[in-house]
C-alpha cells in the first residue's frame, strides 16, 4: 500500500512516514530513508527525481573542539590532507574527475564538525561513493603531500585572518575574550605554532580515531533507486573496519558575571568597527529557538529593526550584520557593525542596546511576529530548493541529534515561538554584564 | 594496481518539466510550471527591452531604471515595499541586460496573490523618485570610476565596441551619458517599452495553471498594450584585418589579453556544436588553451575561451592574463592553438570528455524552480524552439568530431580577430605590431597618439 504525504500547516508536503528504517519497495520521494552499516556507518537517504542529479554529503564527528591543547588547527589541516589522494586516487585527482563528469565538490571545518560533499549528474553517484570510501579506507599519509598542505593551511591564515581587514575578529578574537573552556576558545584555523609542532604521526591517529565509519553520517539526496544506492553504498564502505568510540568532548561554560571589553588595533581596518556577542545556549534546546526568531527581527532584510535604525534612521553605520552562530555546545549572537566616517562606536553601542532594551521591554506586534516568522518559512523552503542543502541539513540532525526528522518539524519550533518567549530571552540573554565586546580601531589612525 | 574510477558513459536524461501558455488579452504571454513541493511561488517577468535600446548619448537608462523601479510606486512608499515584501517571505528586484529587462518575485504561496499584486505595481505605476534618481547615479558614477582600475572591465568595454559597433552592443555609460539622463528619461523609456505586449511573465512553483492564470488576469490585464516602436540595428562593421587595441595602463605588471571575432546569435543552428569546440579549446582547467598557456608554457595563472551569444549577435572570444614579459609569446600561443583546432580533428577522448561534462553540467546548473523558470523565459525571449530544452542535450551528444573542426573552421578567424589588450604600452606596443596595426587608448578610452 502507497501512503500518501500529508500537508502540514506550513505548506510543506510531509511524507507518512517521515523516517523509514524497513525497505521493502521504493521509498516515496522526500521520505527520510535510516540505514546503518554492520560498521557503524550512518546512511540516510531522500529521493527527490525532480532533476536527474544528486548530492553525496559525509558529515564527520569531528572539529576543532576535539583538538587538544596544543594542536589547535588540526582538524582542518587534516581536512587539507583529504584532498592529496588516497589509494587509488592520485593527488588532486578527486576534484579533477568529478569536475570532469559537471559536478562540484568541498569539504570544510568548523567548531563541532567536518564534511565532504560531491553535487554530480545522477548516473555518477558511484564515482562519488567511490571517491570518499577511498579516502576514508586508505588515505594517502606522507610527509611530502603533509608538508605541502602544511605550508598550504599557513598561507591560507596569512590571507584569511592575519592580512585581512577584520580578519582575525570572527576567526579568534572574539572566541578567545567570550569562552572559557579551550574547546570553543580556540580558533578552527589554529595558531602557526601549533601548526608548525603537527606531526605525521598526528595525521596517521586522527585519521584512525576519527575517520571510521562510526564516527560519520553519510547522506545521499537526489534521483536515485534505493536499492542501486544502497549496494554502493555496502560495497564501498561496507569493508572498512570500525574504529574505537572517540572520547567525548565537554563543552560545557561557566556562566558569565562580569562584561568583558577589548581594544584592538586592525592593521587593515579603513573604519572603526563595534563587535558585541552574548553566550547563547546550544543548538536544538528550548531556549535556543526564540533566539533565532530574534536574529530575524533585528537583522533579517531591508525593514529589519536594526538596518532600519543603525544604517537608515541615525546614519551610524557603513555594514552591518549580526545574528546567530549556532553550535552543538553554547553559541553566540553577535553584532558586526562599521562605524561611519563622522560617527563614535561609543554612539552605535548605544543605539544598539537601545534597541536591544526595546525588545526586552516591548513585545512585537502580532504583524511583526508574522513577518518574521515568514521569513524562517521562506529561508527554510530555500534550502529544500537544492539537493546539496538537503544532504546537509540531514547529516547535521542525524549527526548531532540522531533526529532526521528534524528535517520536517524543527520549523514548528520557530513557528512555535511566541512574542512572550521573545520578551523573555531577550532579558536572560542580552544584559550588560553577559556582553562582550570588541572596540576595533584602524591601526594608523 | 590501482582501480579506475568508475565513470558511467551514458548520455543523461534530462525531462524539462511541462511549461503550460496562455496569452492575456492585452498580448502579454503567461507560462506556468507547476512544482508543487516547494510552498512557494516564483513570478519572472522578462520584457524585450534592454541596454541596447537606451537612447543614444544617454546609455545607463535602463539600468538606473532597473535600480529604481522598486523604489515607489504610485500606491507604496518605498518602505512600504520592502516592509511588505519581507513579510510575505519574499524578494523583489529587477536587472538590466543587453538585450532584455527582467524583474523576479517570489514570495510564500500563501501570499502568491499579494505577491502578484506587488510585481504589477512595481511594473506597471513606478514613480522613480528624484531623489533616488540622484543616489543611484552617485553610485554609479563611483562605480564607473572604480571600473577604470579594472583590466577586465577596460578590455570588455573596448572589444564590444571594436567588434559591434555601429550595433548598439558597442555602447557604453559613461559619467557624460548618466549626467543626461534624467527622470523624464527614465519614464520614457518605461512608457514606450515596459508593455505587456513586449513581456512574457513566467510563474513556477506551488500553483496550478488555472490559478496562475486567474492570478495574471487579475493583476495584469490592466497593463495596456501600445504599439511597439520599429527599429532597425545596423550591422555590425567590426575591423577588416586584424588590429590590435591596446589600453596603456603605464606600470601594469601583467597584461590582460581578450581577442576574438564576431559570431552568429543565440538562436543560430551551430550553437551547440560552437559550445562543444569551446569546451575543448578554451572551456575550463581542462582546456587547451589552459594547458598550452598556463602548465606547459606558465605564461599565466589561467586562459579561457567562450562563446557569447546574444539576441542579435555574438562574439568568440579567448582572454588570459600573462605576465608583461611574455605579452607576445602568450598572444602567439592563442593563434596556436586556434590553429590547430582548425587543421586537425579533435581526439574521441576529447570529444567525449567535453560532452561528458556539458551534459552532466546542465541539470545542476538547473535544479531549482527559479532556474527552471529562467530556462523557459530564454527559450521564449531567444525565439528558440518550442521543444529546446528537451533537445539541447541530445544536440550536443550528436556533435562529431568533423562538426567540431568545420566550426572552427568558419568561426576562429584569425585575420578578421580584435586583439584588446591593456597593459603597459611602452613595454609591449612595439611586440604586438606583429599582429597587426597597433592603436592606443588610455583608461578613458581616449586614442593615444
Amino acid at each position: 500500500m502507497k501512503e500518501q504525504p500529508t500537508v502540514a500547516p506550513h505548506g510543506l508536503s510531509i511524507p507518512d512516514p517521515v523516517v523509514v528504517t524497513q525497505i521493502s519497495s521504493e521509498p516515496q520521494e522526500g521520505q527520510i530513508v535510516l540505514q546503518r552499516l554492520s560498521n557503524g556507518l550512518t546512511v540516510v537517504l531522500m529521493r527527490d527525481t525532480t532533476v536527474p542529479i544528486v548530492a553525496v554529503d559525509i558529515w564527520y564527528k569531528v572539529g576543532s573542539k576535539d583538538e587538544e591543547p596544543g594542536k589547535s588547527g588540526f582538524a582542518h589541516l587534516f581536512e587539507h590532507m583529504m584532498f592529496q589522494g588516497s589509494e587509488n586516487v592520485g593527488k588532486a585527482e578527486h576534484m579533477k574527475l568529478i569536475s570532469d563528469v559537471g559536478g562540484w565538490m568541498n569539504g570544510s571545518t568548523n567548531k563541532d564538525r567536518t564534511n565532504y560533499f560531491e553535487v554530480v549528474p545522477a548516473n555518477q553517484l558511484r564515482l562519488a561513493l567511490w571517491l570518499e570510501a577511498d579516502r576514508m579506507r586508505a588515505l594517502a599519509i606522507n610527509a611530502e603531500n603533509f608538508e605541502n598542505q602544511r605550508d598550504t593551511v599557513k598561507e591560507e591564515r596569512r590571507q584569511r585572518v592575519d592580512n585581512r581587514p577584520y580578519g582575525p575578529i570572527f576567526s579568534e578574537l572574539l572566541d578567545e575574550l567570550v569562552y572559557e573552556n579551550w574547546a570553543y576558545k580556540h580558533s578552527v584555523i589554529g595558531s602557526m605554532v601549533d601548526l608548525d609542532n603537527a606531526t605525521l604521526e598526528d595525521v596517521r591517529k586522527f585519521h584512525d580515531v576519527y575517520y571510521r565509519p562510526n564516527n560519520a553520517v553519510l547522506a545521499i539526496v537526489g534521483d536515485f533507486k534505493l536499492q542501486d544506492a544502497m549496494g554502493m553504498v555496502e560495497e564501498y564502505f561496507g569493508p572498512i573496519p570500525a574504529g574505537p568510540t572517540p572520547p567525548a568532548v565537554d563543552l560545557s561554560e561557566p556562566p558569565q558575571q562580569q562584561e568583558k571589553r577589548m581594544q584592538w588595533e586592525d592593521k587593515f581596518a579603513p573604519h572603526p568597527a563595534f563587535v558585541c556577542a552574548f553566550k547563547i545556549p546550544p543548538r536544538g534546546t528550548p531556549e535556543y529557538y526564540p533566539l533565532e526568531v530574534i536574529e530575524k527581527v533585528l537583522f533579517d532584510g531591508e525593514s529589519s529593526r536594526m538596518y532600519q535604525r543603525l544604517v537608515e534612521k541615525d546614519g551610524l553605520v557603513l555594514h552591518l550584520f549580526g545574528g546567530v552562530d549556532a553550535r552543538l555546545g553554547p553559541g553566540l549572537f553577535l553584532i558586526f557593525a562599521q562605524v561611519k566616517p563622522g560617527h563614535t562606536i561609543q554612539e552605535v553601542e548605544a543605539a544598539f542596546w537601545d534597541e536591544l532594551d526595546r525588545i526586552k521591554q516591548e513585545p512585537l506586534d502580532a504583524r511583526e511576529l508574522q513577518k518574521v516568522k515568514n521569513k524562517l518559512k521562506a529561508e527554510h523552503f530555500s534550502r529544500m530548493e537544492r539537493a546539496y542543502y538537503k544532504a546537509d541539513l540531514l547529516c547535521m540532525y542525524t549527526a548531532f541529534f540522531e533526529q532526521p526528522e528534524l528535517f520536517y518539524t524543527e520549523l514548528d519550533r520557530y513557528l512555535a515561538v511566541t512574542a512572550a518567549d521573545i520578551q523573555q530571552a531577550a532579558q536572560t540573554f542580552f544584559n550588560k554584564n553577559q556582553q562582550n565586546v570588541i572596540e576595533v580601531y584602524p591601526a594608523n589612525q | 594496481m590501482k582501480q579506475k574510477p568508475p565513470i558511467d558513459d551514458k548520455l543523461i536524461e534530462f525531462r524539462f518539466p511541462t511549461v503550460q501558455e496562455t496569452v492575456l488579452k492585452n498580448g502579454l504571454t503567461v507560462m506556468v510550471i507547476e512544482q508543487p513541493k516547494i510552498p512557494k511561488v516564483y513570478y519572472r517577468v522578462g520584457i524585450q527591452v534592454g541596454e541596447k535600446h537606451d537612447p543614444p548619448g544617454k546609455e545607463g537608462t535602463l539600468d538606473l531604471l532597473s535600480l529604481l523601479i522598486k523604489k515607489g510606486t504610485q500606491r507604496r512608499s518605498y518602505e512600504e515595499i520592502v516592509e511588505q515584501v519581507d513579510f510575505m517571505g519574499g524578494e523583489l528586484d529587477a536587472v538590466s541586460r543587453r538585450d532584455f529587462f527582467y524583474l523576479f518575485g517570489e514570495f510564500l504561496q500563501e501570499y502568491a496573490a499579494q505577491g502578484l499584486e506587488i510585481v504589477a505595481d512595481v511594473l506597471m505605476n513606478p514613480v522613480f523618485p528624484p531623489e533616488e534618481l540622484e543616489k543611484e547615479k552617485a553610485k554609479m558614477l563611483a562605480d564607473l570610476e572604480n571600473e577604470k582600475s579594472s583590466p577586465a572591465f577596460l578590455a570588455n568595454r573596448k572589444f564590444n565596441e571594436v567588434l559591434f559597433q555601429p550595433h548598439p552592443y558597442a555602447r557604453y555609460k559613461t559619467p557624460e551619458s548618466l549626467q543626461a539622463i534624467d527622470r523624464q528619461t527614465i519614464q520614457e523609456m518605461h512608457d514606450r517599452y515596459i508593455r505587456p505586449n513586449n513581456s512574457y511573465l513566467v510563474i513556477a512553483g506551488a500553483v496550478t495553471f488555472e490559478t496562475a492564470v486567474q492570478l495574471a488576469r487579475e493583476y495584469l490585464e490592466g497593463w495596456e498594450q501600445k504599439p511597439l516602436p520599429t527599429e532597425t540595428t545596423p550591422e555590425p562593421q567590426p575591423p577588416k584585418r586584424r588590429t590590435v587595441f591596446l589600453i596603456d595602463r603605464p606600470d601594469s605588471e601583467q597584461s590582460n589579453i581578450l581577442l576574438g571575432n564576431v559570431l552568429f546569435n543565440r538562436k543560430h543552428p551551430d550553437y551547440e556544436k560552437a559550445v562543444v569546440m569551446n569546451k575543448i579549446l578554451g572551456g575550463g582547467a581542462s582546456g587547451r588553451l589552459f594547458m598550452y598557456l598556463r602548465e606547459e608554457k606558465g605564461y599565466t595563472y589561467g586562459a579561457y575561451s567562450s562563446i557569447r551569444t546574444y539576441k542579435d549577435h555574438g562574439a568568440f572570444s579567448a582572454n588570459a592574463e600573462v605576465r608583461t614579459e611574455v605579452t607576445r609569446e602568450a598572444t602567439d600561443g592563442f593563434f596556436e592553438q586556434f590553429r590547430a583546432m582548425r587543421e586537425a580533428p579533435v581526439s574521441e577522448e576529447d570529444l567525449k570528455n567535453a560532452k561528458r561534462y556539458l551534459i552532466g553540467v546542465f541539470p545542476l546548473q538547473n535544479e531549482t524552480p527559479s532556474s527552471i523558470a529562467s530556462l523557459a523565459m530564454q527559450q521564449k525571449l531567444y525565439d528558440l524552439p518550442d521543444d529546446y530544452w528537451n533537445q539541447y542535450l541530445k544536440a550536443i551528444d550528436a556533435v562529431t568530431r568533423e562538426d567540431v573542426q568545420n566550426i572552427a573552421r568558419t568561426y576562429l578567424r584569425d585575420e578578421e580577430m580584435a586583439v584588446v589588450v591593456v597593459g603597459d604600452a611602452e613595454k609591449i606596443k612595439d611586440s604586438l605590431t606583429a599582429f597587426g596595426p597597433v592603436k592606443v587608448f588610455d583608461v578613458d578610452n581616449n586614442p593615444v597618439e
